[in-house]
Formats: structure tokens, C-alpha cells, sequence
């Protein structure tokens, strides 16, 4: 990323001399990965006899690698931070042997690299890590250029081993559907420890140093697939080695890796047997031979995940059609980071149900068609309705998992083709009442930062947000600085989740009443003078009228309204004042209500407030569930804008148009997607072409829905499967997902990225911007002739200001773009540096006003309804449910009742029982859990079937502004049915776990192992007191 | 105005994907069958399955035959045997093996000829220039050899 950069460290002390690079690069400030603060104060070291500059206080192996000097290097990751557990980059530092790794940068040192001890300590560490692995490099899956452990030893150039290898005596854990773990090629490097331990944070791994024959354990012992694992696949992407492998590399990766078990066994003898004679140097350039033949049958291909919207980007590697990995190092968003979804949840793109040919609606079954036949009926019948009922009696609902390139197509074919500004896409039933609160205040509805700033933030506050579970990634980030003492975490959420459980303040208000202590907040903090009085008189305007809307929001009302002590809001108040850079993030316990609009403006008053605006660290951000929500709103696939949000009522966006479509935008803004199944049910809206969105299950009111569906005249669906939805379709066209196409993202971040094409459209299916493209044709429009979706995106970046200087080839492989993008290519990661999105440059302080909710428990309805989403599955989980594994870990979906009403009811977990609403039923079963409490029920929107889908409950209610429904305030009533089933989450799910938590690897209980020694000799483990320098805890115990 | 109806995707059938296949692969095909068909003729195809079938007898017997003590032994004993040939310059080698040839024939007319040597006509070969520099040459070995292993003696292998 280019552009305006964030500053290095906390203290801000910039450059202070004339050593380091007076414009650091991106890549050195915000290497990919978590973040390490650096302390930005550049001195000089030697190494090998030439000088390099350093930044003070950094790993010494991270200069040595920059300067080009070859070392090896095993456990070392730098994306992990040092780990110090394998010895193998011991160099000579001002005289003495020591670890590279483990070293600080300190001015002036001298490094000598290959010195005679240096060289004999790191061959005799190697050889160590060798005693526990058998190199078997040629019939090795894992033998892809990129193995540490092979790679390391072509470095050391070492001939012979001197450690006889030992098996350690484990069996191999197949237990995890998606991974494998081979405790005798494990090296004991723990950088899988330190993953989960310190990047992901789920906190499952450990190794057990006192244990006479250490191994890596899950939960302390348990089988991986028993365990708290959450298969993120953090372990298995940083493994060295072959000891922990993903399942779908087994056997495939390799020309020989398939042998029947006695053959590969007399192979690696008759290998061992040999290696005294040939040295290990022969056998080595063997297997260099088979690594290089794999490169004509594996493709690597750059994509961007499919899923949240954090935005993850990784190398895919494919045989075929067949996918070995996913292979996350350095993407902007994630680095080695991913979750059990991006990383091992793409089986649905070759499910068996995947549609191959487009369907017509015959009476009372679907016909397969041709391509042109489908086209064409498609054309024909919708200049029909045009003709007959208007332009605005059909409506485009555009998909927030295609790219940005097809978003951008639907609502020019909705604009220019048809002539109507009935477009939308999901963002209607997510984070549209952001959007209003952000634009309203400080001009552009969207992250005021990246996940940079939110690693930076000494608080983060967290609003209605399972963040842990639906921005995985993001929230690893959280979770690692709050570990490491850099940060603290305020959670204000109905429902203990895991985030609320980490949190160090976990506050539960009544429901729907966010908007009341985030002003009282604000009043209290205006009121005591403890607001950003400096940055309110230069940067914002409206401070007084604000401050008079805030009259009734005192801390005794909120009190009430929340449930809270006044104590309690006291100390949050001042809390939030007294911090230096606050992020808030916010989802949809705060949009999918009535007031979501209302609060969230509460949300970003109170950041203007207290000036967190507009600094690194600091911010608001409404956290967008999908891959490209933001990017499908940024295109203008909306009912009242065009692409960059330009208003369809501005004169200089209507003339923009004009010149490049030919058409005139109207000013009238159009149907949104609750207000099109309105229009439908009564007969004004007559025609739909929705693509890949299961409307019927993520939409509110699904009864209402079904008669919208029935009603139209003509229903396009365009999606991957035959879902629920398109059992009402008229005409059903198969496109493609991510992997089968080229195109954009935009991440929650405002990241711009492209993904590549990984495999060929699977037989019978097209990419979705070619059947926009084939129907507008079809129909006669002007300028439909893209070759490649870059044409796609230099038409979005001429009319659209904020994209200017967006291309394809300043997006090429992991480069990416934040926008607003200047026409010269600058982006803007930090938005708000110098002035707000307004005329005038300045912030606007809005008075909101409070909506309570309708739908408050009463004597018929008398407990709460919560949904939202798990991990494992995305959303209501048409793909998620098609991957094997998922499933069997999360089957279905459930309700979670609190303990105390399970026992008030007498349900117990496994029990079936029926929800109910004003609006419909669902029959589920029970799980009993702490994560809910009192009269609050939970049910996630992940359903296998429409019969349990938890949008049949949820009715009519919407936000004031935006129309988003609002899912949180329901209130059903529970009926016990009687029978009485198995748990509807497994015991083997990662709920269930015990993670062991501890400070990482603690490889100072390896050191004090009786059989440890440092290479040189001069320490030995096993001793009672603190060893020399070198035997010491590690110098970056705590990172920093 | 449209109830939901059902529908399930099949995917191609094995029967469907050989059709599509076999049409686009047709000119391979052809020439495959020509292949084939020669093979039949001469008994190579039936060669070709009968070691297919007995493959996996026939590797483990050689895997065993190569991790036997005596298959590794020769295999190993090739590589040194390797390695010496690499370490040798040829260009001394040359130098050597040149003259041995004179010698090999100087001595295959000596046993033609049914010579013998006796100690006191031996001691009187010591004295020809030719016999002296052939003797240069095994003692230079001899120091070499020697200082070799005196070497490797010290290294403490």
C-alpha cells in the first residue's frame, strides 16, 4: 500500500538521524502479518564486515535476512516473532555465540556469520532437529521448495548425520477432518505452539518439555479432532516440515507420495542405508529433481477468500481441479493468517450440486436449456415488461460475493438498459445504518482505518459484534495485542461470546439500548470537561446543538435503560477519555435494530468527541460481513447511487453519466430489497434478477418473503446451487464462484484486491459478468463489449472520483489500494488525516435520536430472540454446509437456552422444542449454555433446511433510515416438545475443548531439560540457577 | 406467479464424460489405437501386463534385493568407487595408466619367454633407469597412500 503511512510506534518518535530510509516503505513499517512495533530509530550494525542500518530493539536475524547474508534459520518465522527453540541461526555477536533471533539490535554491534564455531554450532543444532525427522525429501508431499527443514539444509551444506534418528513413539492423529498431525517428523520447532498460542490466540497447543519425550499436544493430550482446535490452520501454514500437513496434500502433492506403505518403508531404508556413502548433498539434489518435475502439474494461483470481510488473500495450490492448500504468507489483510473457512472450506466449489446447465420453469418442473435459449428468453421477456409496465416494474438484486467489476455491470444494466434505480444488494440487512451514521458525521461510510489502526489502539470497544467468530482474522489481531499488555478490550454485547469472554470489561445492557449509555457517555464526558477540546474547536462543527440533544441522557437514565450501575458507566466514561487512540468496532447487535442508524451515529459523535479521528490507532469501524459488501455498495448497487456513492440527484454525476452511458440517471431513488417484496406482493414490481444471494433464508419475515417471490412474474436466479430460492425461479442461470473468475474485493478495510482465476469455469457455467454482458447484448445496449473485467474497472475508475487512479496493473499480484484512490494512485489507508469527507473539511456532530424497539417481551412473547452467525459456517451456509468437514462438525442449526430457563422450562441440551413469533415457527433443538443468560434465547443463521431457518421468526421491523430489518428485535415464545434427541452440536465441536493457555512456546523449560545444551557448550540445561546470557528467558518475552 | 418446484442437478455421468472426452481427444486416440494395436502384434502388451501384474512382487524383491546387506554393500561400494573415480585427475591418471600399458606388455613377454629373476639379478635390475623410474612412482604412491591414512588417523575417524 502507498500513501500517507501510519506512524512506526507508539512514542512517535520518528526518525531521529541520518541512518535509516528517509521514506521507510510500506513493507517496513507493516510487514504482512501481526503487527511487531518497531521502535522506529534507526542505528548501524556490522555484519560479515559491512555496515547495514537497524532499527533499535529488533530481532538481529530480520537484519541479517534484509542484508542478504544467507543463515540458516528453522524455527524463526517473521510473521511469528523469535522462538529460540532450535538453535540453527547461532552467529558470533561482538565475540561471543549467541542466537540471531533471540538478540535485540543494539548500535554498533558486530556480527559474524560464518566463523568456524558459528558454522560447527549451527550444523550440530541442525543435526539435533535431523534426529527427529527422516529426510525423505523425494517421496515427501510436503517437498515443494518452500519446506524450512529441506531448504535449511542446502544452506548448511551438511554432509552427514551424526544423531541417529529416533521415532518418538506417538501415533499419527488423523482425528481433525482437515489436517494431520506426524508426531515422528515433528521437530519440536513450536511454531505451531507460538501460532496458537500468540497469533490466532485459540490458545490450544502446547508442548510438554518435563515429559520425558516431548510432542506437541492439543488440549493437553486430547485427539485434535476432540479438541478446542478451531482449524484455522495457523499450525499447519508455519509447520517447517511435513509434520503437520493438510489432509488434501497427502498422496497428491507429490509423483511417488502415493506408495503402498511396505514399498515407501524400503525406499527410505534402502535411502538411509546408502546416505553414509553418498553423503546427504546426493540424496538432497534427488529430491531437488522431483520438486521441480511437481511445478508442470501444480499451479499456484493468487486469490482472495471468499468468505468475511477481512479481506484474506493466499496462493491456492491446484492439480487440476483438485485443490492441495491454501497458502497464506503475505497478504496485506492476513499474512500467514486464516480461518477454518479460507483455509480449508473451498470443497463446495466441486460439490456434486452444483448447477451445469441454465433451467427454464416448465409447468411444473425446470428444463435444462441452452445457453442462447436461456439468454434470450431472459432478453425477450424483460423488454416485454419494460415495454408493457414500466422500467421500474422490474428490480436487480446485485450479490455482495461477486466482484466489484460484476456489482458494477447490475447496476448499469439496472440504469442504462432498463432505465430504473431499483438495485440493491445485502448490505440493506447488514451495515446500511452504519453507512447513514458515518456519512451523516464524517463523510465516507466506511472503516475510518485498517486493521493496522486497530492493532494499534490501546482500547477497543466492541459493540454488537461476535467478532472472534465472524472476523476471525481481525480478531486474532485484538486478541494477540490485548495478550501481550499493548491493549485493552471493552465488549458491550447480549451474548457471551468468546471475545466477551476475553474481554477485560464485558458489560450487558438490556436489548436495544446502546444508543442510551453511548449518549449519556458523551454528556458525561462533555460535561466534566474530559472531551478533546482542541481537536473539536478545529476539526468539527455542531458541538452545541449536539450537546443540547443530549439533555435527557444522564448517567441515572442510562442506568436504567441499560441495566447498569451508574458506577459502572462512571468508570467507562472515563475509561474512554483517558485512553490515547480508541477503536470503535461495531456489527449487527447495533445495525439489525430499529434505531441501527441512530446508534450509529451515537457510536461516531462519541469518537469525535474524545478526537479519536483521523490518527493511527484510533477510529470507527462498522466491521461488513462479506467478502465484497463494501465493494457491492462502493459500485453504487444501490437504489439512490451510482458508483463511488455519487448521489443519482447530483447534476454533475447525472452529466458524467450521460457521456459515458448515453442515458439520463433518474433523480427518483428506487426500491430497496425489503421494498421490492413489498412491490412484488402488491403487483407493482413484476420482474427480479437476483444473484447469488439466498434471500429466503437471510432476509427477515420469510413467510412475507415467499409471497413476494411467488408474485413476481419473472424471477431470474443466478447463483452456484439449486437453492431454496430458486425453487421459485422462472429462469435459473449456473455461474461461478471466486475461484472459476478474475476480478476485485474490497475487504471491510476499503482494500482493494484482485483475485486471479484458479481454474477453468467448471463445464456449462460463466462467470457472472459475462451473462450480465450476454443479456445486454441481447438487448441492444451500447458500450456492453468487455473483453477482461480491467475493462470493467478502468469504466469504474472514469466515472467515479474517488477510484480514479484504480487499474489493474496497480493491483497486480499482493499489491493493493485503500480507497479513495487518487488519479496518480495514491491511497489512503487512514482516512481523515487532514480533513473530513465535507465541504469545508470539517466533522458535523449529529443529533440522533433514540428508536426504542417494537418488539419488547411481553405476556405472550416473553423472551428475547438473538441470531447471528458461527464460525465455521458463513452465513446461512449454502457453501459451508457443502464442505464435508464443516458439516460434520456443526451439522445444523440449534437454540441456546440460558441454564436457568432450561431448568424454569425443563429443557435440557438435545431437547426439541418450537420457537415461535407473530410471523411463523421453527422446531429445533435445544443447547444448554452460559453464552446466553435469563430470558435471551440465541439461534444462528446457519440452516440446512428452510424449516429451521431462524428468519421465519423474525417479522416487519426495520431501521427508520435504511430499511435494514431488524433481526435483534424479536421476541418469540418457547414450546416444549417432548422428545428428546442427541446434543445438536457435537461433543467433539471446539466449543466443548479446553485450551491450555500460556505465554507461547516457554522454551526456557526446553532449556532447562537435562539433555539441552547450548552448541557451543557453554550452557547446559538441567542447572537450578539462570544459566548465562544466552540461557535467559527470551529477550522478546512479551514481543515488544 | 410462481410456487416453488423442485429440481436436482445431476452431474455428468461417467457414460457422458467419456463421450465428451473421447470426441475431443479423437485424433490422440486414433493414433493411440495404432500404437496399441503394433504393441498387440508383437507381444508387447501382453509383456507389458504381466509385469504390471507382477510388479509389486517384482519391486519388493528388487527393494529387498537393494536393502539387503549385500544390495546396499554393492550400491555403496559403487558410490566409493564413484567418488574415486572423481577425485582422480585424469590428466595424472593418464600419466600412469599410459605407461602401465608398456609395462603390462613388457611383462607378458617376460612370462612368454618364461624369464625368471633371480635376488642377485634382481638387485642388478634396480640399476636400469627404466626400472628406477617406474619405482619413483610406486613409492610416490606408497607416501601418498601413507600420508593419507596418516592423516585420516589423526582426524580420529
Amino acid at each position: 500500500m502507498k500513501g500517507i503511512p501510519a506512524v512506526t510506534s507508539s512514542n512517535d518518535s520518528g526518525l531521529t538521524n541520518n541512518i535509516g530510509p528517509k521514506e521507510p516503505t510500506a513493507e517496513l513499517l507493516f510487514p504482512p502479518g501481526p503487527l511487531h512495533p518497531k521502535s522506529g530509530e534507526w542505528v548501524e550494525v556490522q555484519i560479515d564486515g559491512v555496515a547495514y542500518p537497524a532499527q533499535l530493539g529488533e530481532p538481529l536475524l530480520d537484519v541479517i535476512n534484509r542484508s542478504g547474508t544467507e543463515l540458516a534459520q528453522v524455527c524463526y518465522h517473521p510473521q511469528l516473532g523469535p522462538i529460540q527453540s532450535c538453535d540453527t541461526c547461532t552467529v558470533e555477536i561482538d565475540g561471543a555465540l549467541t542466537r540471531a533471533c533471540g538478540t535485540p539490535v543494539q548500535a554498533g554491534q558486530v556480527v559474524r556469520t560464518q566463523t568456524a564455531p558459528a558454522r560447527a554450532a549451527q550444523r550440530d543444532a541442525y543435526d539435533r532437529l535431523i534426529a527427529n525427522h527422516v529426510l525423505y525429501c523425494t517421496v515427501c508431499d510436503n517437498n515443494n521448495g518452500n519446506c524450512t527443514v529441506h531448504n535449511t539444509l542446502s544452506t548448511l551444506r551438511l554432509e552427514h548425520q551424526h544423531r541417529a534418528y529416533h521415532p518418538k513413539g506417538y501415533e499419527k492423529d488423523f482425528s481433525n477432518p482437515f489436517y494431520r498431525y506426524d508426531p515422528d517428523q515433528c521437530i519440536l520447532c513450536g511454531r505451531c505452539v507460538e501460532a496458537c498460542q500468540n497469533v490466532q490466540v485459540n490458545e490450544t497447543l502446547s508442548i510438554n518439555w518435563e515429559a520425558e519425550q516431548p510432542v506437541v499436544l492439543w488440549d493437553g493430550g486430547k485427539p485434535i479432532g476432540d479438541s478446542s482446535c478451531v482449524s484455522c490452520g495457523h499450525c499447519v501454514t508455519v509447520c517447517p516440515c511435513n509434520a503437520l500437513m493438510e489432509k488434501s496434500m497427502l498422496g497428491e502433492a507429490g509423483l511417488m507420495t502415493d506408495l503402498p506403505l511396505p514399498v515407501f518403508n524400503s525406499a527410505v531404508e534402502a535411502v538411509k542405508a546408502v546416505e553414509p556413502s553418498t553423503g546427504l548433498e546426493a540424496i538432497l539434489g534427488i529430491s531437488e529433481i522431483e520438486s521441480q518435475a511437481r511445478e508442470g502439474y501444480i499451479e499456484r494461483t493468487k486469490t482472495v477468500c471468499t468468505y468475511c470481510g477481512v479481506g484474506c488473500s493466499f496462493d491456492i495450490w491446484t492439480k487440476g481441479r483438485h485443490i492441495l492448500k491454501v497458502e497464506p504468507q503475505q497478504g496485506a489483510a492476513n499474512g500467514i493468517s486464516t480461518c477454518v473457512k479460507g483455509k480449508f472450506g473451498w470443497d463446495y466449489v466441486n460439490s456434486e450440486d452444483r448447477l451445469t446447465s441454465p433451467l427454464i420453469r416448465e409447468g411444473d418442473h425446470f428444463r435444462e436449456a441452452s445457453w442462447d435459449e436461456a439468454l434470450d428468453y431472459v432478453a425477450r421477456r424483460m423488454t416485454e415488461i419494460k415495454d408493457r409496465h414500466g422500467p421500474d416494474a422490474l428490480s436487480f438484486v446485485a450479490s455482495s460475493k461477486c466482484t466489484n467489476e460484476e456489482a458494477f455491470l447490475v447496476q448499469k444494466f439496472a440504469r442504462q438498459v432498463i432505465g430504473t434505480n431499483n438495485v440493491d444488494n445485502c448490505s440493506r440487512y447488514c451495515q446500511s445504518p452504519a453507512t447513514v451514521g458515518l456519512v451523516r458525521t464524517v463523510g465516507y461510510g466506511g472503516d475510518s482505518g485498517t486493521i493496522k489502526d486497530l492493532e494499534q489502539a490501546d482500547l477497543v470497544i466492541g459493540i454488537g459484534t461476535n467478532t472472534a467468530e465472524s472476523h476471525p482474522v481481525l480478531a486474532t489481531r485484538l486478541k494477540r495485542a490485548q495478550k501481550l499488555g499493548r491493549q485493552k478490550i471493552v465488549v458491550v454485547d447480549l451474548r457471551e461470546h468468546e471475545l466477551a469472554r476475553r474481554a477485560d470489561l464485558f458489560l450487558q445492557p438490556r436489548p436495544a439500548t446502546d444508543f442510551i449509555w453511548l449518549s449519556a457517555v458523551s454528556r458525561y464526558i462533555l460535561d466534566h470537561g474530559l472531551e478533546a477540546g482542541e481537536f473539536l474547536a478545529a476539526r468539527v462543527d455542531g458541538l452545541a446543538e449536539y450537546r443540547a440533544s443530549l439533555e435527557p441522557y444522564t448517567l441515572e437514565y442510562a442506568a436504567q435503560a441499560t441495566g447498569w450501575s451508574v458506577e459502572t458507566l462512571k468508570n467507562l466514561a472515563e475509561m474512554i477519555a483517558s485512553h490515547q487512540r480508541v477503536c470503535i468496532m461495531w456489527a449487527m447487535g447495533v445495525t439489525q435494530q430499529c434505531g441501527g442508524s441512530e446508534t450509529s451515529t451515537a457510536i461516531s459523535n462519541l469518537l469525535l468527541v474524545t478526537g479519536n479521528y483521523g490518527r493511527p490507532g484510533t477510529g470507527a469501524y462498522p466491521l461488513r460481513g462479506h467478502n465484497n459488501v463494501q465493494g457491492t455498495s462502493d459500485m453504487g448497487a444501490m437504489p439512490d447511487q451510482v458508483s463511488g456513492y455519487q448521489r443519482v440527484t447530483d447534476p454533475e454525476v447525472v452529466a458524467r453519466m450521460q457521456a459515458e452511458w448515453g442515458i439520463t440517471l433518474r433523480p427518483d431513488r428506487g426500491l430497496d430489497n425489503t421494498q421490492m417484496i413489498d412491490a412484488a406482493i402488491e403487483g407493482r414490481l413484476k420482474a427480479m434478477w437476483l444473484t447469488g444471494e439466498e434471500m429466503s433464508l437471510t432476509d427477515a419475515d420469510v413467510n412475507h418473503l415467499i409471497r413476494g417471490y411467488e408474485s413476481l412474474e419473472l424471477f431470474v436466479v443466478q447463483d452456484l446451487y439449486f437453492t431454496n430460492t430458486a425453487r421459485y425461479a422462472d429462469v435459473i442461470f449456473p455461474a461461478t464462484p471466486s475461484l472459476e473468475k478474475e476480478g476485485t474485493f474490497t475487504s471491510t478495510e476499503r482494500r482493494i484486491q484482485r483475485l486471479y482465476q484458479v481454474m477453468e469455469p467448471l463445464p456449462g457455467c460463466k462467470p457472472d459478468w459475462q451473462i450480465y454482458q450476454a443479456v445486454a447484448q441481447r438487448m441492444g445496449a451500447q458500450g456492453w463489449d468487455y473483453t477482461h473485467p480491467g475493462d470493467i474497472m478502468d469504466e469504474v475508475a472514469r466515472v467515479s472520483p474517488m477510484f480514479a487512479g484504480v487499474s489493474y496493473s496497480r493491483l497486480e499480484g499482493y499489491d493493493t489500494l485503500c480507497w479513495p484512490v487518487a488519479e496518480d494512485g495514491t491511497d489512503t489507508p487512514l482516512l481523515y488525516t487532514e480533513e473530513f469527507h465535507f465541504q469545508g473539511g470539517k466533522a458535523r456532530l449529529w443529533p440522533a435520536e433514540y428508536v426504542a424497539p417494537v418488539n419488547v417481551p411481553d405476556a405472550e412473547y416473553d423472551l428475547q430472540l438473538n441470531s447471528g452467525r458461527m464460525l465455521e459456517h458463513f452465513h446461512e451456509g449454502n457453501m459451508t454446509f457443502r464442505v464435508p468437514g464443516i458439516a460434520a462438525k456443526t451439522p445444523d442449526a440449534f437454540v441456546e437456552i440460558s441454564p436457568e430457563l432450561a431448568a424454569e422450562r425443563g429443557v435440557e441440551t438435545g431437547s426439541w422444542v418450537r420457537v415461535v413469533s407473530k410471523n411463523g415457527a421453527v422446531r429445533l433443538r435445544a443447547l444448554v449454555t452460559e453464552r446466553v443468560s435469563g430470558k435471551q434465547i440465541y439461534i444462528p443463521m446457519n440452516s440446512r433446511e428452510l424449516e429451521g431457518s431462524v428468519n421465519l421468526l423474525t417479522g416487519q421491523n426495520r431501521d427508520t433510515i435504511t430499511h435494514t430489518p431488524a433481526y435483534k428485535d424479536t421476541a418469540v415464545r418457547l414450546e416444549v416438545l417432548g422428545e428428546r434427541g442427541p446434543s445438536p452440536l457435537p461433543r467433539h465441536n471446539f466449543r466443548f475443548g479446553q485450551p491450555t493457555p500460556q505465554r507461547g512456546v516457554e522454551v526456557e523449560r526446553k532449556w532447562a531439560r537435562d539433555d539441552y545444551f547450548f552448541p557451543d557448550g557453554s550452557y547446559v540445561g538441567g542447572v537450578a540457577e539462570e544459566g548465562p546470557g544466552v540461557g535467559q528467558a527470551p529477550a522478546f518475552g512479551s514481543d515488544d | 406467479m410462481a410456487k416453488a418446484i423442485e429440481y436436482t442437478p445431476h452431474p455428468p455421468t461417467p457414460a457422458e464424460k467419456l463421450g465428451a472426452a473421447t470426441a475431443q481427444a479423437e485424433p490422440a486416440l486414433a493414433e493411440a489405437l495404432e500404437l496399441l494395436t503394433e504393441l498387440h502384434q508383437r507381444g508387447g502388451l501382453d509383456l507389458a501386463l504381466k509385469l504390471l501384474r507382477g510388479s509389486e512382487g517384482l519391486t519388493a524383491a528388487a527393494l529387498d534385493k537393494v536393502t539387503g546387506e549385500t544390495g546396499t554393500n554393492v550400491i555403496r561400494n559403487v558410490v566409493e568407487l564413484g567418488k574415486l573415480a572423481g577425485s582422480l585427475d585424469p590428466a595424472e591418471l593418464q600419466v600412469l595408466l599410459g605407461a602401465l600399458s608398456g609395462g603390462v606388455r613388457e611383462a607378458a613377454r617376460s612370462v612368454e619367454a618364461g624369464e625368471r629373476v633371480t635376488p642377485a639379478g634382481a638387485l642388478r635390475q634396480l640399476a636400469d633407469p627404466d626400472v628406477q623410474l617406474a619405482l619413483g612412482a610406486v613409492f610416490g604412491l606408497l607416501r601418498g597412500m601413507g600420508a593419507g591414512l596418516r592423516q585420516r588417523g589423526e582426524q580420529g575417524h
